[in-house]
């Protein structure tokens, strides 16, 4: 009966490959339908799985279509698991993938590759939800590999230009690494459990206990952890997603801030009791984790590109998340995403209405002012970035916080890097906001023919507003007389069942923390938008003191440079050498040129038996029976 | 009169067997005379649709026969014969609509085209069913007689003609020795039998005494039978042949008597001459040898594709010649009926492009495919899975098959050849792939492409379409095989 579920990722491929080979003829307008149409339907079905969930026992229903392979041991269904956590992520992903679409048919709709743009944009929600639904590591892995796949497709998606392009390979590149990880990890658990199926795997490692020193589980969850630091942008394989945002601006909404990029919490998530039992992995996903936040929200603070403040607050953000998984609250990491996909979604798609409306300008040097022409775009941006400051009853408060509490709780040097991570994120959001929507207009032609965007474009930024807001009253902590009901829903996919449960047992000055840190990010907000409200003035006048801070911050650290320097370069001329010496000389000649000739020499020779004469070819044969005949007798 | 009911009754027994080739030796009869002459000189295309119909329906008789055995043990009907009875089917459909542009082009509709492409199947289906070395010989003789008539049909072509004579006289050549392997056997044997499972225990007893005599007669058969197979050093009639033949008849005759003599081949050395063999092993693994290096070796060098085509034959044999070896009728004839299954699809998607690029007959050069992505990229993309998976790259579905044999050769032990098999198989890659450079890479010369007859491309659709659904289901393709040739 519920075998239909099947539907919800395979609708959005059938439609990519309907729209991809007709959508130039079918027009816009069909094409835009299907495309939004399609999502949708999914998202329904993704409803309907859910309320099915909620129904099987033990809130699991796993469907098995057919055996994908069997070789030697290893049998992969092809199969789609239903729990709290995938269906969550899979409404999340068919949901705000609908509104993205919708927001894309306004974003797009002047652009030639309309079809192009849809076609990819659909085949990315399918391998989104083969990833999220898919009921083993192999299958989970497709979905990895294919939303890697559509996400260089559409980052390189303006390939007239030099950069895109380039920006996809970087992108493709630096996930190779992290999928290395990911397949030695999956090789190690599948030399330890003898399975690959999420089922199998996480009911054996119930009965383990945890490990303790550097053992296999701690090698397999690691390497699991670098594939999950490629796909979300994790220090070092961060360098990727910046880059990313050369392409259109709902990809990187969709894409590179609230679905793909948030992959690798999943991944961590769904395996949370085999990560339960690596507490040496748990400590290293913190360090990174809280590392990461901070580190890019300092880069945040001097980028004068609308979405590359956005891209860097997204990396620090998903450090936040592996900060929260790494202190073991899992649920708290995942309800980070769940609150991140909201508002870092509005704030994408509120930059792109500010970039459509400046005619395809986004440096912030030259907007200003743009409040009072853009009047939803920055209601609606406002309330984002409340959000993700983590303004008192805004979602990213809630969600925040319980990560905070929690890393506290692991130690609290991990408190205070998110705390300070915390300030300088609302620092960068309130210069954002002043920089592009007070002040006086720094650009005055582009901003006498800014416009308000079309309602298929607006229509997403205020549904998406609400969620913003509203979102983090799902979980409201305990330590504010909630319930944490994220982590009760959660919890029969994140415990499997197992005793030692995710939920930490909750002690300390929780309150008095979050009053903290909410007060020192209130304040750093103000001083933000108070810096940038007039001008630059304020903060030129900041750089010019401290220059070579400034410099530092504002060039990324020199990442990009010091391993173009130190990496790219020895990398290449080493290439240029191999490729003289062993691919000229010895495979070129020696292997390939060389037996080539012999063989073609011999087939000459073949050839030249073939003579067309019927006489010869009878002795040929009456010469292979004696020769056979030989053969017998010797 | 107690003879003539029984025999009646033995007839009503036996014949539901045979309903399917049967209907197509009347079929094809009843199209001659009174069918053509009836008709008169109008439309002689119309005999394509009425052939085609029959042997669908020819076809279906066959895989709906009962299973079992009758005419003294002459004739089974199992899996494996149903199944090798389906390609055979299968390669003259394609055949058929192979067939109809050239036709058309040269002004050569006939009904005896049609009607001699029945027969032959008819014999093939027969020969696949096969369990006495008698029966085997006449099916034999059927299917391959009218194929010598095939190849010379443009008899206004020289190169016809002449492929057609050479590949007679060869042909009797190879049936004298075939034929006279049988009587050695039948004289070892103490002229009791020739019935294949009874042979296998009459043979394992003559042995001891009359070992030349015994393995003389096994050595002509598999002399008759590598010449149709096509096998090194048997097999110079086959570029020959191939070359000077209609095209889609080159199609036809890499495919249905091919898939026919290997399904008969592997039944005769894996069931009547089970018990001995130790004493061909060796021969066959030459020949197995042989053909790869051959075939993949002489292939490097062709202009023509279609010579291509028919040397690349010539190694796929060998490759199928490792199921042979098995030595196990079952086992090997599933791996081959695979492997010809797939062999099948890939080579009648590539005659499909060849034949559409061939116009009227001229021009089969490899050269003509320069540029081809350029001009017909959906073509040139088809003949790319068609080639690729000719050359066994995986994923695509003619690495599978490949595989399941040379997994079965290995599991027998014949370690040496599969790695010969392997190397040889890098060859191989070579040649396909030069033509796919050159559908790629190459300029493209002046001049407009006409669009694709909708026979051709249904064929090339389907065909393609197959591949890549195969290709999907690559690790389950052995299971089903299993299923479908246990019958």
């Amino acid at each position: 009966m519920q075998t239909y579920l099947w539907l919800i990722p395979l609708l959005p491929l059938l439609t990519s490959a309907l729209i991809g080979l007709l959508g130039k003829r079918a027009g816009k307008p069909v094409t835009a339908v299907v495309a939004v149409g399609s999502v949708l339907a999914s998202f329904a079905l993704s409803l309907s799985a859910y309320s099915l969930m909620k129904a099987a026992p033990g809130f699991r229903l796993e469907l098995t279509y057919f055996e994908w392979m069997h070789v030697g041991s290893l049998s992969v269904p092809m199969g789609l698991v239903f729990d709290p956590l995938s269906c969550a992520m899979a409404l999340v992903v068919s949901g705000i993938g609908a509104l993205i679409h919708l927001y894309s048919v306004g974003y797009m709709w002047k652009d030639e590759g309309f079809a192009r743009y849809f076609a990819y944009l659909n085949l990315f929600v399918f391998f989104m939800l083969t990833l999220v639904l898919g009921s083993s590591l192999p299958l989970l892995f497709v979905g990895w590999e294919g939303v890697g796949l559509c996400s260089y497709l559409l980052i390189g998606y303006y390939f007239e230009t030099d950069y895109a392009p380039a920006a996809g390979l970087k992108a493709f590149l630096t996930n190779r690494i992290g999928d290395l990880g990911m397949v030695a990890g999956m090789m190690a658990l599948f030399a330890y459990f003898g399975t690959l199926t999420m089922g199998d795997l996480l009911t054996k490692a119930g009965h383990l206990s945890p490990e303790v020193g550097f053992g296999v589980l701690t090698f397999a969850t690691l390497m699991m952890f670098i594939g999950a630091t490629g796909k979300s942008a994790q220090l070092p394989l961060y360098v990727w997603l910046p880059d990313a945002m050369a392409g259109p601006t709902p990809v990187s909404a969709l894409i590179h801030a609230a679905t793909m990029v948030t992959a690798g919490i999943l991944l961590v998530c769904r395996l949370a009791p085999l990560f339960q039992l690596t507490p040496i992995t748990l400590t290293v996903i913190a360090w990174v984790g809280a590392a990461t936040a901070l580190f890019a929200a300092t880069i945040g603070l001097c980028q004068r590109d609308i979405k590359k403040v956005l891209a860097y607050s997204t990396v620090s953000q998903l450090g936040y998340m592996f900060l929260g998984l790494g202190a073991a609250g899992f649920a708290a990491g995942f309800f980070h995403v769940f609150t991140h996909a909201w508002f870092k979604a509005l704030l994408f798609l509120g930059a792109g209405s500010v970039i459509h409306a400046m005619h395809h300008e986004q440096d912030l040097f030259k907007m200003g002012g743009l409040r009072k022409k853009l009047p939803i775009t920055f209601w609606t941006m406002l309330i984002g970035t409340l959000a993700i400051m983590g303004f008192p009853g805004f979602s990213g408060f809630f969600s925040k916080d319980e990560i905070l509490y929690l890393a506290y709780l692991k130690s609290p040097v991990l408190w205070l890097m998110g705390v300070i991570g915390a300030c300088l994120t609302s620092f960068y959001m309130w210069r954002l906001m002043a920089l592009a929507f007070w002040g006086e207009p720094r650009d005055h032609h582009a901003y006498d023919h800014a416009h308000e965007s079309p309602l298929t474009m607006t229509l997403p930024l205020m549904v998406l507003a609400v969620g913003s807001a509203l979102a983090g009253w799902w979980g409201v902590p305990e330590a504010f007389g909630g319930h944490f009901n994220v982590g009760q829903f959660l919890a029969p996919s994140l415990t499997f069942g197992q005793l030692h449960g995710a939920h930490g047992h909750h002690e300390g000055p929780a309150i008095l923390l979050a009053a903290i840190s909410t007060a020192l990010a209130l304040g750093f907000g103000a001083w933000g938008f108070f810096s940038y409200r007039n001008g630059l003035a304020i903060g030129e006048a900041r750089a010019a003191k401290w220059p070579t801070l400034h410099r530092i911050l504002e060039n990324k650290y020199y990442v990009d440079e010091g391993m173009e320097r130190f990496i790219l370069a020895p990398i290449r001329w080493l290439g240029q050498k191999l490729w003289r010496v062993v691919d000229v000389i010895v495979i070129d000649g020696l292997g390939v040129n060389l037996p080539g000739a012999l063989a073609g020499l011999s087939g000459d020779v073949i050839a030249t038996t073939q003579t067309g004469r019927v006489r010869n070819y009878a002795l040929a044969m009456t010469l292979g029976a004696l020769a056979l005949l030989w053969i017998f007798l010797k | 009169m107690p003879f003539a009911q029984s025999l009646l009754e033995s007839l009503g027994r036996d014949l539901p067997y045979l309903y399917g080739p049967l209907f197509l030796v009347f079929a094809a009869t009843l199209m001659i005379w009174p069918g053509d002459l009836l008709v008169g000189r109008t439309n002689k295309r119309a005999w394509s649709y009425v052939a085609f119909l029959v042997l669908a329906a020819g076809g279906a008789m066959a895989l709906y026969a009962p299973l079992g055995q009758g005419f003294s043990g002459m004739f089974r009907v199992d899996g494996l014969t149903k199944g090798f009875q389906f390609l055979s089917v299968l390669a003259g459909l394609i055949t058929i609509v192979l067939s109809q542009p050239q036709l058309n082009a040269l002004r050569e509709q006939t009904v005896e085209y049609y009607a001699l492409i029945l027969f032959s199947t008819a014999g093939m289906m027969l020969l696949v069913g096969a369990t006495d070395l008698v029966s085997m010989y006449f099916s034999l003789e059927l299917m391959a007689l009218c194929i010598y008539v095939l190849v010379a049909y443009l008899r206004h072509q020289e190169r016809s003609v002449e492929a057609g004579m050479k590949y007679f006289m060869l042909g009797a050549f190879s049936s004298g020795i075939l034929l006279y392997g049988i009587s050695l056997l039948f004289a070892a044997t103490g002229g009791l039998t020739t019935n294949l499972a009874e042979l296998n225990e009459k043979l394992a007893l003559a042995t001891p005494n009359h070992t030349l005599l015994v393995f003389a007669g096994v050595l002509m058969v598999l002399v008759g039978f590598a010449f149709k197979v096509a096998a090194v050093p048997f097999h110079m009639w086959s570029p020959d042949a191939y070359e000077g033949a209609p095209t889609p008849i080159t199609a036809f005759m890499s495919m249905a008597p091919k898939a026919a003599a290997l399904g008969a081949f592997v039944r005769v050395f894996g069931t009547g001459f089970h018990g001995v063999s130790g004493e061909w092993m060796l021969p066959i693994s030459f020949l197995a040898g042989a053909s790869m290096v051959l075939g993949n070796v002489a292939a490097l060098r062709q202009q023509s594709l279609k010579r291509l085509l028919a040397y690349s034959s010539i190694a796929h044999v060998g490759y199928m010649l490792l199921g042979v070896m098995s030595a196990d009728a079952q086992a090997g004839g599933q791996a081959i009926w695979l492997y010809m299954l797939t062999y099948l699809l890939m080579q009648s998607g590539a005659f499909a492009i060849l034949i559409h690029l061939q116009g009227k007959g001229e021009g089969e050069r490899i050269d003509d495919f320069r540029g081809l992505a350029r001009r017909r990229p959906v073509l040139a993309f088809a003949m790319l899975v068609c080639l690729l998976s000719l050359a066994g790259i995986p994923p695509l579905v003619g690495f599978f098959s490949k595989f399941y044999l040379f997994k079965l050769a290995i599991e027998q032990g014949h370690i040496t050849l599969t790695v010969l098999a392997l190397l040889t198989s890098a060859v191989a890659a070579f040649y396909y792939l030069n033509v796919v450079a050159t559908m790629y890479f190459k300029e493209a010369p002046e001049g407009e492409l006409k669009p694709m007859g909708s026979g051709l491309a249904l064929i090339l659709t389907v065909t393609c379409a197959l591949i890549l659904v195969g290709t999907l289901f690559g690790p389950k393709l052995l299971d089903w095989t299993a299923k479908i040739t246990l019958g």
